[in-house]
């Protein structure tokens, strides 16, 4: 059985004047125990919309969240929010895009990983600072016992993130959601960053689920990708087929616009136009006015994902006459 | 500038400090009781015996000071220790969960705030009756809608912050996220509100003793020296400005204090 199964989840968010945005309408996956799976797509497409619902965390008065979402078999959406609490840091935890805000400015960083320690492990404070010291250490923070005693602002934003993956992961859950875990960082330490969380999570048996815009990121820390676009997923595969067989048009253009393909000193390639909004209604494929491959029959109706081999879904209705190219 | 406001921040609250150390060991420090009274030496004039002299009844104006102090200073701290409680609890109740409890706290205080605290708590006190526990209780009405305004103002800025879908992503309840981690980052705000509420609340006391409504006799507080000073302020001022200046110090001082922390605070780099 699967860990986690979201089926034909939507998301639409009021905005009080009656206009509704759409911004997730209706993606399906599932992801294995221990799993890693990445979540691609450009600003807007839905990714961090969709992530959020998954933890029940929009306000539920201006947002409507359809479709299923079950974990460990357990509808998530029928949970009372005092249940969704215990699931929320237990079951399944995140990581945010800016650690630099997503910390408590006022108490010291150490504090803040001793009260995730404390309470996920139910252990009494002092027995959870020191718990949360030899977190520090672990984490490859150095000179733990002095950062242990700093504020956020005191931080450099990869020790902060570091610190963020730590607190995420004290109740060893199920599930970590890493929403854009570095993009707010210097490339230097992406890496390094992303790398603690593979480390992490392995060692707790935890399932990713990365939410990133960076395909080259996806590249070598998933076993699994999809790639969303307009609020729907596109294509979903195994990564390296992902990569390297491309099946729809809007993942040959993202695997186009990385650097590394064509010739030294050649313009990269870059999608032409811009991804529709999520007031956007029109029928048809959403990538049809910005593909290269279009024909009259994309615009009549939106295509399903289809299966396309085995673990390999697509919905782009020309699919089996276009040879798209990856990355070798 | 930003010397001298320091400055006056230190003066103050040494100030406060002093006022608030006499006023606390009055019964070691009071020369005489308070209460008693000695005829003979009506309004007698200062001397040895009597550092400010006394009153009409022949009461030690010092003891009387001190003792005095005591009581408006305790029934202060009262006023701003209970409609702190209270306001920051709706505050952050209202700013943090929104909604109908917001719209209910938010609307039940504008009307409460359209008027004028004095006349309020006046109201209320009528209401409750005389007596300084009913002036205290109603005064402290009267300072929760301002409070609870404003940390429902600063939660709201605080709950669209990141930190706070971080603690909410951790599975921590509105409760702790409202106290353990708003309430921190709203306290700096808070406090310089409470420090100026203080003095307000003297002043307020005090007005509400002079009207009768507070401190019930022979206790007395400064509000109702005031008052008693009234028959005599042709013969002796001195009575009606004693506790007139410690008024005034005690409110002037808790002002500078409030101005020089808001100060301090908004200085603060908020990343």
């Amino acid at each position: 059985m699967s860990l986690l199964e979201i089926e034909g989840l939507e998301v639409a968010f009021e905005d009080g004047q009656g206009a509704i945005a759409r911004a997730v309408r209706g993606i399906s996956l599932s992801l294995g125990e221990g799993e890693s799976m990445a979540l691609v797509g450009e600003s807007g497409s839905g990714k961090t919309a969709a992530v959020k619902s998954i933890m029940r965390l929009h306000d539920p008065r201006l947002t409507r969240v359809a479709g299923r979402i079950v974990l460990e078999g357990r509808d998530l959406g029928l949970l009372s929010e005092r249940e969704m609490e215990v699931v929320r840091g237990r079951a399944i935890s995140m990581i945010f895009q800016d650690p630099m805000t997503s910390l408590n400015p006022v108490f010291r960083v150490g504090d803040q990983v001793a009260e995730a320690v404390s309470r996920s492990r139910l252990m009494p404070r002092k027995a959870a600072r020191a718990e949360a010291l030899e977190l520090f250490s672990k984490a490859g923070i150095p000179s733990p016992e002095l950062l242990f005693r700093r504020y956020p602002h005191e931080f450099s934003g990869g020790m902060l993130q570091r610190a963020m993956i730590l607190i995420a992961l004290a109740a060893s859950p199920r599930l970590l959601i890493a929403d854009e875990p570095t993009t707010a960082l210097d490339v230097t330490v992406q890496a390094q960053v992303l790398q603690l969380v593979e480390e992490q999570r392995r060692a707790l048996g935890t399932a990713l689920l990365l939410v990133t815009h960076d395909i080259g990121v996806v590249a070598e820390r998933t076993q699994r990708a999809a790639v969303m676009y307009a609020g729907r997923i596109v294509e979903s595969a195994p990564t390296i087929e992902l990569l390297r067989s491309p099946l729809h048009p809007y993942t040959e253009g993202l695997l186009d616009s990385l650097p590394g393909r064509e010739a030294h000193g050649a313009r990269l390639r870059a999608i032409e136009g811009s991804a529709p909004g999520v007031y956007d209604e029109r029928p048809g494929c959403a990538f049809e006015p910005r593909c290269r491959y279009a024909r009259e029959a994309c615009r009549a109706m939106e295509q399903a994902l289809e299966a396309a081999g085995s673990g390999h879904g697509v919905a782009c209705c020309r699919f089996r006459e276009l040879a798209l190219r990856g990355i070798a | 500038m930003r010397r001298r406001g320091a400055f006056a921040a230190a003066a103050a609250g040494i100030l406060i400090s002093l006022i608030a150390l006499v006023s606390a060991l009055a019964p070691l420090v009071a020369p005489y009781d308070p209460d008693r009274q000695e005829l003979s030496a009506s309004l007698a004039q200062p001397s040895a015996a009597h550092i400010l002299g006394t009153d009409k009844l022949g009461r030690d104006l010092a003891s009387r000071l001190a003792y005095g102090g005591r009581t408006t200073l305790l029934s202060a701290l009262l006023v701003v220790a209970l409609s702190t409680a209270a306001g920051t609890g709706l505050g952050l109740l209202a700013g943090y969960k929104g909604g109908w409890v917001d719209s209910l706290v938010s609307r039940v205080f504008d009307v409460l705030l359209a008027f004028p605290a004095l006349l309020l708590a006046l109201v209320v006190a009528a209401a409750f009756g005389r007596g300084i526990e009913n002036a205290i209780l109603s005064l402290s009405i009267v300072y929760v809608p301002m409070i609870t305004r404003l940390v429902r103002s600063a939660c709201l800025v605080e709950r669209k912050l990141p930190y706070v879908e971080a603690g909410r992503a951790l599975g921590y309840s509105s409760a702790r996220i409202m106290f353990r981690h708003i309430l921190p980052n709203v306290a700096p705000l808070l406090l310089v509100q409470v420090a100026i509420d203080f003095g307000y609340s003297i002043l307020d006391l005090a007005a509400m003793s002079f009207l009768g409504l507070g401190v019930q006799p022979p206790a007395s507080d400064w509000g109702a020296m005031l008052a008693e000073a009234r028959d005599t302020l042709l013969v002796a001022p001195r009575l009606a400005l004693a506790p007139g200046l410690a008024i005034m110090a005690v409110v002037v001082s808790f002002n500078l204090l409030g101005d020089a922390l808001k100060e301090r605070l908004e200085r603060r780099p908020r990343s």
